[in-house]
């Protein structure tokens, strides 16, 4: 009861966020130079011709009207049209939200797949070598480039082994699936050097706890203490830090999106912005917004569920 | 963007269409819609390295095209943007196309035509047997309606066809065109996408259910479209063309990453890819598995001036520009070998283009006298326009760097596409870097659009020139039906834009493209039609 009184008043929170949101991307597209009329029709059509098309999408009337009609359209779960192909923006955009999202999370669990066992690792090797190696080494991913790293990816596991496709989106689940291995992996190491950094602290917090102690001394194998004791304790901050990172990572999956023939919302919101196709822009906007408030609202979630005694509030 | 062309036949009278066709469309350097690269002519070599090697064409398979963008329509009227061109072109077939060498137009759903004494009426004599994919057989009905579309406000590019006054259809087999006045570039015109040809009132359908499942002559049909993602077109069992196409589909996607484009390629799962980097090219040819090639086009960069701005309404100032800016040497860093200096304003690839234009050498000497000459002998600050196309930037800083100099401090801008358009028509601009290509095989297209500030349409592409020699010129070209008397006309027009300078045309541009070693038959003409019909996939 609790829990849902939680949800529903973070939902609630997210209407005023996602209203300022749409409001300041209305105005910035608008206020940036650039007519999509122009561009659609390109340098021929005399003047005449791109006014017309200016009058027909409403882009002569003053800003104040054109916000208040998309809103009343939005009110009425409509999000009106794009310019460029004439075609819903919902129809449109409900398409690549899957893609983006399968994305993330591939990338997600590509990311503890591979911070929970080094952390894990580095921990419990305190100060010996394997702390050494693992903190150092997944700094290098820090440190390259999400497109570099893409391509040398595409290089060696795609081109040169054939073991994955090298960009582009199946039709069906497991080619998909497929299809966002390297993706996936491309995501994980720009964010495996900050999870284990977080997890390895907390590990080495927890590892001093108390009721570890108190386990070990019940004789249960170090393996249980580990995994069901210490790693579950210590992910709770990783688990906040990952969701603050997955609120980017929806923003910016941009460049992998792009590398990858991925047809999801970030390629789609740059082509938009380019050709001022206003309607998809604002209601993309609109989409990350809902999306990060959700993988916050998400993240608290999931850390009540890990430990009960926080609580949602 | 592209653009539109307009034809001006060649032939004079009788059926034989000898036409030079021209197309030109112009590509804002923005790169916006079009892929920037059409060939420039002296692209890398010409010659097809896949076609007619005397093997028997395999029939089957499913072609699959990475391409940068996906379409944006299906209605011809509507389409400016080249990749939705390049669809169009295979479902909906216009009367002319441009020739494989870009040079002229040749009948494609008409058997030939036959001109006036007067020079005003066109008689048209339809191919027989073509078949819409609906199994319908084309008549002249459905070429009036067509045109006439195409030709009425509702298209993006009707002002193209306004020379046209009415059309008649005598019999089914033949229409009747006539012109307000005498139009030689009336056949290159009909041979732009804008003019395809769809059944008559949409074959009783509504405009926008036709458009949801189009009915055209063209080798393919529309099976599935996933915007922004994939384009499949099936065989058209109709199909006039005996045994054509080969392949039983093509599925068109869209990856807008170049370098994926190009891992594509190399990794089977694209087995054409357009518009890849230059420098691409070389180490592509090196695998077994992939050519690559710049196919010429006819795509000019060049800069162009604000007339009403000075300094330069000084023809001066723009003689010292053009004496110092290394064409050569731009080319060279920018193109990789895939494309040349350009001299006249007309591309190599294009008729009536002139290769004795006598255009202003690269001489710095000669660039710091103009300037002596003109109203600002000690140099002035410059501002020039650019798109965000990596290209086109690199080729605006090294003009940058060679005016410094003689003594012009250049800032550059750089915009993206969204805003090209809007600050060059608005004259926004001091000097900027525009790119130009064909649609038709006829100059008139570029020549007017550029060059004539009052019937162009377009103030001159934006650069508010104006030169009654010129005008002249042009104007005489489009009445004049004689291919000789109309080559000296352009001669003489390209060697007063040599020597005024209205823009300074810098280099020409190939148009990139990697294929499978399985795809054979592949050639992309100077204006970009690709006719996928021809091509077929070995095992």
């Amino acid at each position: 009861m609790r829990e849902l009184r939680y949800l529903v008043r973070r939902l609630l929170q997210m209407v005023p966020v996602v209203f300022g949101l749409t409001l300041l991307v209305f105005l910035l597209i608008h206020l940036v130079p650039g007519d999509p009329a122009r561009t659609m029709l390109g340098p021929r059509p005399p003047q005449a011709v791109v006014d017309a098309l200016r009058q027909e999408w409403g882009l002569d009337r003053p800003l104040v009207e054109q916000f208040l009609l998309f809103v009343t359209r939005l009110l009425q779960g409509d999000l009106g049209v794009s310019l460029a192909s004439g075609v819903p923006a919902g129809d449109l955009i409900s398409d690549r939200v899957p893609p983006t999202l399968a994305l993330v999370l591939v990338g997600t669990v590509f990311t503890l797949l591979i911070s929970v066992p080094l952390a894990t690792l580095a921990a419990v090797n305190l100060n010996r070598w394997p702390d050494h190696v693992i903190r150092a080494v997944p700094l290098l991913g820090l440190g390259m480039p999400s497109f570099w790293v893409a391509i040398i990816l595409i290089l060696a596991l795609a081109l040169t082994t054939g073991w994955f496709p090298a960009g582009g989106y199946g039709s069906n689940l497991p080619e998909q699936f497929h299809a966002l291995v390297l993706p996936g992996l491309t995501i994980a190491i720009a964010l495996t050097p900050i999870t284990i950094r977080s997890l390895r602290a907390a590990l080495l917090e927890v590892l001093d706890a108390d009721y570890i102690a108190t386990a070990r001394s019940k004789g249960l194998t170090e393996g249980r203490v580990l995994f069901f004791h210490a790693v579950r304790n210590a992910i709770i901050p990783t688990i906040t830090v990952l969701g603050v990172n997955i609120g980017w990572l929806i923003g910016n999956t941009l460049i992998v999106e792009k590398i990858f023939a991925i047809p999801g919302i970030g390629a789609l919101m740059v082509d938009a912005i380019l050709e001022r196709d206003f309607p998809i822009v604002q209601a993309l906007a609109l989409i990350f917004g809902v999306l990060v408030v959700l993988v916050n609202v998400l993240a608290d979630v999931t850390r009540s569920l890990l430990d009960p005694r926080l609580k949602l509030t | 963007m592209n653009a539109i062309g307009k034809r001006l036949p060649a032939a004079v009278a009788t059926l034989a269409i000898v036409g030079a066709a021209c197309q030109g469309a112009a590509a804002p350097t923005s790169g916006s819609s079009t892929s920037p690269t059409e060939a420039g002519p002296a692209a890398t070599a010409g010659a097809n390295p896949t076609i007619d090697d005397g093997e028997t064409p395999r029939q089957g398979g499913d072609l699959v095209f990475a391409r940068p963008e996906d379409s944006t329509t299906m209605d011809p009227a509507k389409a400016v943007e080249t990749e939705t061109i390049y669809v169009l072109n295979h479902i909906f077939e216009t009367l002319y196309i441009t020739s494989a060498d870009g040079q002229s137009v040749e009948p494609w759903l008409v058997e030939g035509e036959e001109l006036s004494e007067d020079e005003l009426t066109w008689t048209f004599d339809l191919r027989d047997g073509v078949l819409f994919s609906d199994g319908s057989p084309m008549t002249s009905a459905d070429v009036k309606f067509s045109v006439e579309r195409a030709a009425s406000d509702e298209s993006g590019f009707g002002f193209l066809l306004a020379a046209i006054d009415t059309i008649e259809t005598p019999d089914e087999d033949t229409v009747v065109m006539t012109t307000k006045y005498p139009w030689r570039p009336l056949l290159a015109d009909l041979a732009l996408w804008s003019g395809g040809i769809m059944p008559a009132d949409f074959g009783g359908r509504s405009e926008e259910e036709f458009f949801e499942e189009p009915v055209g002559t063209g080798p393919f049909v529309l099976d599935a479209w996933d915007r922004g993602q994939s384009l499949k077109v099936v065989r058209n069992d109709d199909y006039w063309q005996d045994g054509k196409p080969f392949v039983d589909s093509v599925t068109w996607t869209v990856v807008p990453e170049a370098n994926t484009r190009v891992i594509q390629v190399q990794g089977g799962q694209a087995h054409i890819v357009s518009d890849i980097p230059f420098n691409s090219i070389e180490n592509l040819n090196s695998s077994e598995e992939v050519n690559a090639q710049g196919f010429p086009g006819t795509t000019v960069y060049y800069i162009m001036f604000n007339a009403e701005t000075a300094p330069y309404d000084d023809v001066h100032v723009r003689r010292a520009i053009a004496h110092a800016i290394d064409k050569e040497g731009i080319a060279g860093a920018v193109l990789f070998g895939n494309g040349t200096a350009a001299c006249s304003i007309i591309a190599p690839t294009v008729t009536f283009h002139d290769p004795e234009t006598p255009c202003l050498q690269y001489d710095v000497e000669a660039a710091r006298a103009e300037l002596e000459q003109s109203s600002v002998p000690e140099g002035f600050e410059a501002r020039i326009l650019v798109g965000d196309e990596p290209t086109q930037v690199a080729a605006v800083e090294i003009i940058q760097a060679q005016l410094a100099e003689i003594g012009i401090t250049v800032t550059i801008d750089s915009i993206d596409p969204g805003q090209f358009y809007e600050t060059l028509s608005s004259m926004d601009y001091e000097m900027g870097l525009a790119g130009w290509s064909m649609d038709i095989p006829d100059p008139d297209e570029q020549i007017s659009f550029m060059l004539d500030k009052e019937q162009g349409g377009a103030n001159s592409y934006s650069t508010a020139y104006e030169d009654p020699r010129i005008t002249e010129l042009l104007r005489d070209a489009q009445r004049e039906f004689d291919d000789e008397a109309r080559a000296a006309l352009y001669s003489e027009l390209q060697a007063v834009h040599a020597e005024e300078v209205p823009h300074i045309p810098v280099y020409f541009q190939a148009t990139p493209f990697a294929w499978s070693v399985q795809v054979n038959g592949l050639h992309v003409n100077p204006v970009g039609n690709r006719h996928l019909e021809d091509v077929w996939l070995s095992e």
